[in-house]
């Protein structure tokens, strides 16, 4: 089956891959807020310079990298290009009906540039650890327990839920039925998900009592021991200075 | 579609987070008061689960393919919940498929979670009010495209008002999925009518009809 | 005298807008016994199951009693501790992250210590054949190795009564075998009482002193034997015998004397033999006038395919 899966490669070895999850959440989660808002376009050619070389530290495939960005960087160069043409100024290139001006130039290349870097590290904090440790590392950094509780379960549905609905469509495809954007097509895609829905339901409904009948009580327990090395504080500290210094760099 | 980081100004990224995570607490809370939370939470995770499936289904349209977004849908099923839902959801595919951007979380969730609560709301309303729930569906999800639109354009355009040529474009890609939505989240309420109609916030009248229903549907 | 540790006293049920379910049901288990519940679909068997640690509960009334306390007296941790149930799917019963943490779910519920709770799941693993899978995320197991952490799961808690809802399900024969054994273990060593809803009768023998035969209400109730040689009853609830005790008796129109009626291969192969060590180590078949109507009866007696 076709899971979801971005954590393919989290059991290669690299420092990037040993970084406490825990700290690596928050000092990428700090860098991505930090990348995505750079005001200049030389610091945020570096931005991405520096998450690319944070690929080739972390040893993931290359192939694998490619594949799971090749979208999303699509999307955003989309942005650039849409920018490029619609921005108002300065024409540099263009004719009558349709020109590149500068400052859509440049203000979509930096876009384009910290999205990329932003992407890039986001990318990185997912695939060098299996899921369940980035979940728990949620749940350690003491988010809502309500809130880490829906993403756990919801998390570990959509795996039984894909399955479910392949085996759906392909018993709909034998009957000779494919997904088109027509009206037949839609409305049998409706019944689909209407009967994806009422199974999710009714599951929910099974988990649920299978939860009460093990003690469930609205507050499960996780077992989480990851311990901070001397490595892990050195490369914190690197990592929130650097995503600082990026916004300071420029004033100084 | 979903905004992705490094696009928006920090004004516009917290003051998402800010409507977000107050929305989102606001709802949760206001759910608590009805009925007990612990039950709600294994049966809303798979509901967000099986949303998250449903959005997954690319369709080609044209050229290109779009894919899905269905908070009309959300919001018709799971009332006020829908919020946390797409907050969720956006979470597990920004975490999944690095779609839609970590930064923009907030703004996202408020751009699809905000039509996703006024459709709940327009759907019970035109119901009690007599329209048939085939109707009130394609109208809710086709609005809760539409508005999308709106807040997008919105969003893009206090950002900057260089935003301006992307606010069309996405808008125009969005014009065909408010069709499509609106077909199909018709066609699902109309089936959830039949099936199951306690997945939907209408006053069941429990007949025979019904019973025989829920037996052919899943062995459809 | 043996200690009675379930007992059901006029039970009834209904799902919110739904007719009727379990009526009046009455019941009586002993400990370390095996009970086997059977009926057609749709009987109300798994919601009977789900009485019996209180995940289906009515506040108003006690019709269930574990080792002789009302359940709805009971809170969570006992009740847990006393019963725990193994559901059919285990999909719904594995939603933790990891195989561990889902093992570890109930003994955390009942407030045990971090160390307890790690010495359980190593414990509970071992016992299902599973050392090793701790860190394994569900979503890559296979069905029989995820039903074997979800009974890892339950039995983690040590309860003293262990329920399980079509345990062989979709499992192959291999599994299946080895699940059945894992169970009867759990009966023979430790003494656990198991209640058991199932359709697959060609296992019943292994996991069963007395049968409950349900449809609403309970309709028959006796040994193995009692209730597999009863072809009417079994016809009326859509259930039928093992294949052995079929052939057996097949054999006896040819003039086998076949004593019993085995209920399981194993049964099967015993009774061969003691008969045949009985007759001088040869077996004396033949076709007389009437065999064919009777094999032609008792085929549409026992079966669902008209001879
Ligand atoms: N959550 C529910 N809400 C309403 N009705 C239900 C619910 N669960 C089961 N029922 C109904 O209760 C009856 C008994 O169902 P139950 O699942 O207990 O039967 P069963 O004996 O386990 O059947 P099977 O052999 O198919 O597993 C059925 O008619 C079923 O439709
Ligand atoms: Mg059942």
């Amino acid at each position: 089956m076709n899971y979801p899966r971005v954590d393919a490669y989290s059991e290669i070895e690299s420092v990037i891959h040993n970084f406490n999850p825990r700290a690596k959440i928050i000092t990428f989660t700090a860098l991505i807020f930090s990348f995505a808002f750079i005001e200049s376009l030389t610091v945020a050619l570096f931005a991405v310079l520096f998450s690319v070389s944070l690929i080739f530290i972390s040893k993931l495939p290359i192939g694998f990298v490619y594949a799971r960005l090749k979208y999303p960087i699509i999307f955003i160069f989309a942005i650039f290009v849409i920018m490029c043409f619609t921005v108002e100024g300065n024409i540099i290139i263009g004719s009558y009906f349709v020109s590149v001006t500068l400052e859509g130039l440049k203000l979509g290349l930096l876009i384009f540039l910290r999205a990329t870097a932003a992407l890039i590290i986001a990318f990185l904090m997912l695939a060098t650890n299996r899921f369940d440790t980035i979940i728990k590392a949620l749940y350690m950094l003491k988010l809502p327990n309500v809130v880490v509780q829906m993403i756990v379960f919801s998390y570990r549905y959509i795996f039984v839920l894909v399955d479910e609905f392949q085996n759906m469509k392909k018993s709909m495809s034998a009957k000779g039925f494919e997904i088109k954007a027509n009206r037949y097509g839609l409305s049998t895609i409706g019944n689909l998900i209407g009967m994806l829905l009422v199974k999710s339901y009714e599951r929910g409904e099974r988990v649920h009592k299978s939860m009460i009948s093990k003690g469930y009580e609205g507050k499960p327990r996780m077992d989480t021991n990851y311990n901070l090395m001397f490595s892990d504080y050195a490369l914190t500290i690197f990592m929130i200075v650097l995503a600082l210094g990026v916004h300071i760099y420029p004033v100084i | 579609m979903h905004i992705s980081d490094g696009v928006l100004s920090a004004t516009v990224v917290t003051g998402g987070w800010t409507i977000t995570i107050v929305l989102a607490f606001l709802t949760l809370w206001w759910r608590s008061q009805e009925s007990d939370i612990t039950e709600e939470i294994p049966k809303f995770s798979v509901m967000t689960a099986a949303f998250f499936v449903a959005s997954l289904i690319h369709l080609p349209i044209g050229p290109t393919s779009v894919h899905m977004i269905f908070n009309g849908l959300v919001g018709i099923v799971l009332g006020p919940l829908a919020y946390l839902s797409l907050v969720v959801g956006l979470i597990l595919q920004a975490f999944l498929f690095q779609h839609g951007g970590v930064t923009t979380i907030g703004i996202n969730a408020m751009n699809i979670g905000i039509p996703a609560l006024l459709s709940y709301y327009a759907f019970k309303k035109g119901y009690d009010f007599g329209i048939s729930e085939k109707i009130m569906g394609a109208f809710s999800g086709g609005a809760a495209i539409f508005m999308t639109v709106i807040l997008l354009s919105i969003t893009l355009l206090t950002t900057g008002q260089e935003f301006i040529g992307v606010a069309q474009v996405s808008a125009a890609t969005h014009a065909p999925l408010m069709i499509v939505e609106a077909i199909i989240t018709g066609s699902v309420v109309t089936y959830l009518s039949k099936v199951k109609p306690e997945l939907l916030p209408i006053k069941i009248h429990k007949n025979e009809k019904s019973m025989e229903g829920s037996k052919y549907g899943t062995e459809f | 005298m043996k200690k009675t540790a379930v007992s059901i006293k006029n039970l009834d049920y209904t799902y919110p807008n739904s007719k009727k379910v379990l009526n009046d049901v009455d019941m009586e288990v002993f400990e370390g016994e095996k009970i086997t519940i059977m009926g057609p679909n749709g009987a109300g068997k798994t919601t009977l199951l789900l009485h019996l640690n209180g995940t289906l509960k009515k506040s108003n009334s006690d019709d269930v009693y574990i080792f002789g306390q009302p359940i709805s007296s009971m809170n969570i941790k006992d009740r847990i501790q006393y019963v725990g149930i193994l559901f059919e799917d285990p999909d719904d019963q594995l939603f933790m992250p990891t195989v561990y943490d889902d093992v570890a779910f109930g003994p955390y519920n009942m407030g045990l210590d971090k160390k307890e709770v790690e010495k359980r799941v190593k414990k509970s693993m071992t016992r299902v054949g599973l050392q090793g899978f701790e860190n394994e995320v569900p979503q890559h197991l296979s069905t029989g190795q995820k039903k074997k952490v979800a009974l890892a799961a339950v039995i983690s808690m040590e309860p003293k009564i262990l329920v399980l809802d079509e345990p062989t399900a979709n499992l192959d024969p291999k599994s299946k075998s080895e699940f059945i054994s894992f169970i009867r273990e759990l009966n023979e060593k430790e003494g656990i009482t198991t209640i058991i809803a199932t359709h697959d009768v060609n296992t019943i023998s292994y996991l069963t002193d007395r049968i409950y035969v349900l449809n609403e209400k309970i309709v028959a109730s006796g040994t193995p034997h009692d209730i597999f040689s009863n072809p009417e009853l079994l016809k009326q609830f859509n259930l039928e015998a093992p294949d052995p005790l079929k052939i057996f008796r097949m054999l006896e129109c040819f003039g086998y004397d076949s004593k019993n009626h085995p209920l399981s291969i194993n049964e099967a192969a015993e009774n061969l033999i003691n008969t045949m060590q009985e007759n001088g180590d040869i077996m004396n078949l033949q076709m007389d006038k009437d065999a064919y109507e009777n094999i032609k009866q008792l085929v549409n007696l026992y079966t669902y395919h008209p001879f």
